[in-house]
């Protein structure tokens, strides 16, 4: 049965003798759903890694609470904890083949069909050949297969995967994440992922923290993470190409807001609380960035196109904007160097947020 | 600048074949893309132009002339490596002085130093960064200090392995679009290797895909998007990859085995075993006339930010299509799928045979 995980406050400050203590987690606070798979995204030094780490049982608690299945669980060492634990660095028995690694622990418990439960997860983890081979033959990504498998044949209560895909390769990337996915769902662990991949994030998990400094930004579903961000920071971290991130200038009318860029024209936004003739960040995705009709919104100069088949994507530069903006279009759709192109966005995806602070005004 | 050409080249490590027979002719001022897995030989391919590997047989010509015997420094080639290695003690204008300074490819006045620096810190935007040290530039701001490096020296061909490699991938992006506006690369003939397809397509005038140390097909993006030469070729390109089903021709139909693709076929493809190639995006939600349709059940559905990755069982397979998020069906509802004839591909024996809709000229 997969249990529930809650984090209560809880903090990390590390302290070292002649330095300023760093405080690594800030105090955050997170409820797991028995059966939810979480991400923690964010990027290098956010305290992701840390967090897994103190759930884990690697690293101890500074303050605060972590309960697993409504157990606090900080005083407990990390095999008493009833985990499933995927980290890359997790040391496999080398003497022993990837198989009998995988077999061990079922094996101990006495399971009969172990060998079959092997042959079942390594098929659909794409390792049947890596079976027969001992540790220290495998690149990095056959042994992070194989402690994504070490920790998924267990089926444990509550599973951490620190990074569980970063060296695949792109294309064994998704099969993998899609089977861990469709695993996940089958046997319903609860699950914490670890990643810095926003769309490994955004494509495997029911909720997502995303974190910086220590902090979490905002906790949601991938699609409120993704069409409605808290913050800048979320707003630029998600996405791919990333947001487009300019500044503008508020214009409040009587049928509603817009914003100007730069001197090349404006686009409506469903934002209320911006200031009249204030000066905002407005964020645009790419991918929300479409041809405007009759001389409305935004003049653009294409500086380069590129014409990625899939989709296109235009550097466009933008009159009195000194970075230029991202758009990405429809298969099919050409723009060459200097062409003059008009772009607008649906008003209730052109994003303001405050110039000084990041924070999102609504 | 100068035109590159490799005859047969090949090259083995001990008893392993790095190069069978690889004959590429880039013409003077493209941009030439080398598109492969690791291990295909992608980077012994430049290192042979280089000069930096003896070749086992046949001959590489630069500028039309033989290079058999011409020590590297004498190809008029710019090398780089996927390393970019900065001199760490070193400012970044002694860092792009240095090739100059070395007095293998010619001697350069301070002025003329200076004028070339300016020139390529101008191109490049680190123009403000000529007094910093490596340690105090960002990765981004390196990897531009390290292409500096390259471009400041007049040479005929660039050579450049995975030189966006290091960067994490929004940066990657923004700098894959800032090489295409170079003006240095748009004029000068540039070898470039990546494994990265899209690179490979925003960048390419043409693409060689290499496997096993053999080029497999050499074409314009759109030709090798629209037209791979196998189904290797046609994994190469496009994430997802291509999704290939096998599936048999008889009596005028050609369907998979449990039925769930199921069509008329082409003419002139008569009974045997194929492999059909569909494109995740080739594939749309709903009926369509003309169209081949798949019905199936919704197993995954992945947001990937405006659209979302389906994971659609079918038969006994499953097949990924990508749709726009506003319009996705739930996981466990039955949809059905479309896709026009002419983008489901035909391999006979792991070659393009056509599509359903038929065999194409060959020059169409």
């Amino acid at each position: 049965m997969p249990d529930t995980l809650v984090l209560d406050q809880l903090r990390k400050t590390y302290r070292t003798r002649g330095r300023e203590p760093f405080e690594a987690v800030r105090g955050i606070d997170l409820d797991v759903a028995a059966g939810e798979l979480v991400a923690l995204l964010g990027p290098s030094g956010c305290g992701k890694t840390t967090t897994l780490r103190m759930i884990a049982g690697l690293e101890t608690v500074t303050s605060g609470d972590i309960r697993i299945g409504g157990r606090s669980v900080p005083d407990l060492p990390p095999g008493k904890r009833n985990l499933g634990v995927g980290f890359e660095s997790y040391a496999l028995y080398p003497p022993l083949t990837v198989r009998e690694n995988l077999a061990y622990g079922l094996k101990a418990r006495k399971v009969r069909d172990a060998d079959a439960q092997v042959d079942a997860l390594a098929a659909r983890l794409e390792m049947t050949d890596l079976l027969p081979l001992r540790p220290s033959g495998l690149s990095s990504g056959q042994k992070q297969r194989v402690a994504l498998a070490r920790a998924l044949i267990r089926k444990p209560p509550v599973l951490l995967l620190d990074e569980p895909l970063s060296h695949l390769d792109a294309s064994a990337r998704q099969r993998v994440r899609r089977e861990l996915r469709t695993l996940q769902r089958e046997f319903g662990y609860t699950t914490i992922v670890v990643t810095h991949d926003q769309l490994e994030a955004l494509s495997l998990a029911d909720r997502m923290a995303v974190m910086d400094a220590g902090v979490i930004q905002q906790f949601g579903t991938p699609d409120e993470i993704y069409d409605d961000p808290a913050n800048r920071f979320v707003a630029d971290f998600v996405g791919e190409p990333p947001m487009n991130l300019v500044e503008g200038t508020v214009e409040r009318r009587s049928d509603g807001t817009v914003v100007h860029l730069g001197t090349a024209g404006s686009v409506a936004t469903a934002a209320k609380e911006a200031t009249d003739g204030g000066t905002v960040t407005v964020g645009l995705r790419p991918q929300d960035c479409v041809p405007a009709v009759d001389g409305s919104g935004i003049a653009c100069t294409v500086r380069v196109f590129e014409n990625l088949l899939e989709y296109g994507l235009g550097t466009l530069d933008v009159a009195g904007l000194a970075a230029p903006v991202v758009a990405q279009t429809d298969p099919g759709v050409g723009w060459a160097s200097g062409d003059e192109v008009r772009i607008t966005a649906p008003a209730e995806r052109v994003y303001l947020f405050d110039s000084t602070s990041g924070a999102r005004i609504r | 600048m100068a035109s590159l050409t490799l005859d047969n080249v090949t090259k083995s490590y001990g008893r392993t074949r790095a190069l069978s027979d690889v004959s590429l002719a880039v013409d003077d001022g493209e941009f030439f893309v080398i598109l492969g897995p690791s291990g295909a030989g992608k980077t012994t391919t430049l290192k042979s132009v280089a000069g930096l590997e003896p070749i086992d047989a046949g001959t590489v010509h630069i500028g039309g002339t033989d290079m058999a015997g011409v020590e590297p420094y004498r190809r008029n080639v710019a090398m780089a490596f996927e390393s970019y290695a900065l001199y760490p003690q070193r400012t970044v204008y002694d860092n792009l002085a240095s090739p100059l300074r070395s007095g293998r490819t010619g001697t350069y006045s301070k002025a003329q130093q200076d004028r070339r620096i300016t020139e390529v810190t101008d191109t490049l935007g680190i123009g403000h960064l000529l007094q910093r040290f490596p340690r105090e530039l960002s990765n981004g701001q390196r990897q531009r200090v390290a292409l500096g490096r390259v471009l400041v020296r007049p040479a005929g061909a660039y050579l450049l392995d995975e030189p966006l490699s290091h960067l994490d991938a929004k940066l990657r992006a923004a700098m894959r679009a800032e090489l295409k506006q170079l003006g240095a690369m748009s004029s000068t003939t540039t070898l470039y290797v990546t494994h990265d397809y899209q690179e490979a397509l925003a960048l390419g005038d043409r693409i060689a895909v290499l496997r096993a140390g053999r080029v497999v097909q050499v074409g314009t993006p759109e030709r090798i998007w629209a037209r791979p030469v196998d189904t290797f070729v046609a994994r190469v390109l496009g994430q997802p990859e291509m999704l290939l089903l096998p599936a048999t021709v008889d009596s005028g139909r050609i369907r998979t085995a449990d039925g769930a693709f199921d069509a008329a076929a082409p003419d002139g493809l008569d009974r045997g075993d194929v492999v059909l190639g569909i494109r995740p995006r080739a594939l749309t939600l709903g009926e369509r006339e003309t169209a081949v349709t798949v019905r199936g059940t919704v197993r995954l559905a992945e947001r990937l930010g405006r659209v979302i990755e389906l994971t659609v069982h079918s038969g006994d397979t499953d097949l990924v299509a990508v749709v726009a998020s506003a319009d996705a069906p739930a996981e466990g509802s039955d949809v059905t799928l479309s896709v026009r004839p002419d983008e489901v591909h035909v391999f006979v024996d792991d070659l393009r045979w056509g599509s359903v809709a038929g065999k194409e000229d060959r020059d169409a």
